[in-house]
């Protein structure tokens, strides 16, 4: 597999596990997902989405775009999904819905390009210790 | 070495793959089912389901309501307002302030409300209970229920118009 295409693929396919974590862990989804959890699940996912991308990729600027594309991807799919909601009922607070869905969505982009990141830059640093460079 | 690498990163990639694959399948599962939760709340609402004269502590009625067209999920209730009739004759009123109460499950919530009847109609009601056989309550009132989260938002169910026998 080409480092570009893994780089691709690995960044959708974290951005889908971690929409999946900030639905599962979102306070109006929670009761309806087969396995509800804490808000701390999606910042350890995004953290371990970070080491997957760093530990995959080799090129800074492959991971620096594969964090950026994960978390926009989870934001999408996240933000999508409220929206669903909202248009698939017509509902009365659609307003409010949506305003909600883009303020949690861009608190959570925030957190899983942060956390990403560092996943990304301790799994370079732990490449370098174990090929002895640092 | 590098092949070895190269394996490595290819197995990670085909388990994230497959994490992929489960975590759409919840996401679809759990989008979908929120949204039906949503439409069957804003089709909720609630009826009398029984009304029962007492006279131990003073002439009182007791109302006990239902939630119909519900599914099973989760709404709280904060008030409710009844209004209580004999025939077309104002006798009682009830503004019942809740500590916010969980509703779980819809079919199996039942909620009773005693209404006092007021002591200008105390002598009223008791000689239309006494005269007549059809003696019949007219109840209506409302209840202010919360949707969670940021479905949070106040909503007055009205209680069905009602009239039942004593």
């Amino acid at each position: 597999m080409s480092e570009n295409a893994r780089a691709c693929a690995n960044s959708i396919c974290c951005g889908i596990v971690l929409a999946n974590l900030a639905i599962s862990s979102c306070s109006p989804f929670e009761k309806f997902a087969p396995l509800p959890l804490t808000v701390m699940w999606l910042y350890v996912g995004a953290f371990a989405c970070g080491l997957v991308l760093g530990i995959t990729l080799d090129d800074a600027k492959q991971m620096l775009y594969g964090v950026g594309s994960m978390a926009l991807v989870a934001v999408l799919i996240f933000g999508g999904a409220l929206i669903y909601i909202a248009w698939s009922n017509k509902a009365t607070s659609y307003d409010t819905i949506s305003l909600l869905a883009f303020q949690q969505s861009f608190v959570r982009f925030v957190f899983i390009s942060i956390l990403g990141g560092v996943g990304a830059f301790c799994a370079t640093v732990l490449k370098l210790v174990f090929s002895g460079e640092l | 070495m590098a092949r070895k690498v190269n394996a490595a990163r290819n197995a990670i990639t085909v388990a994230l793959a497959i994490l992929t694959l489960f975590s759409a399948g919840s996401i679809a599962a759990t989008t979908t089912r929120c949204a039906e939760w949503v439409g069957a709340v804003r089709h909720l609402q609630i009826g009398v389901r029984d009304v029962q004269m007492r006279t131990e502590n003073g002439p009182q009625v007791l109302v006990a309501f239902s939630f119909k067209n519900g599914s099973p999920a989760s709404v709280e209730l904060e008030k409710f307002d009844v209004y209580l009739y004999v025939g077309s004759r104002f006798v009682g009123t009830n503004y019942v302030p809740f500590t916010r109460r969980r509703i779980d499950s819809y079919e199996a919530t039942t909620i009773e409300i005693v209404v006092p009847i007021s002591s200008p109609h105390q002598a009223f009601v008791e000689q239309v209970r006494q005269e007549e056989e059809d003696f019949s309550w007219f109840v209506h009132g409302r209840a202010k229920v919360l949707f969670p989260s940021f479905f949070r938002q106040e909503t007055w169910l009205n209680v069905r118009e009602h009239w039942a026998g004593e």
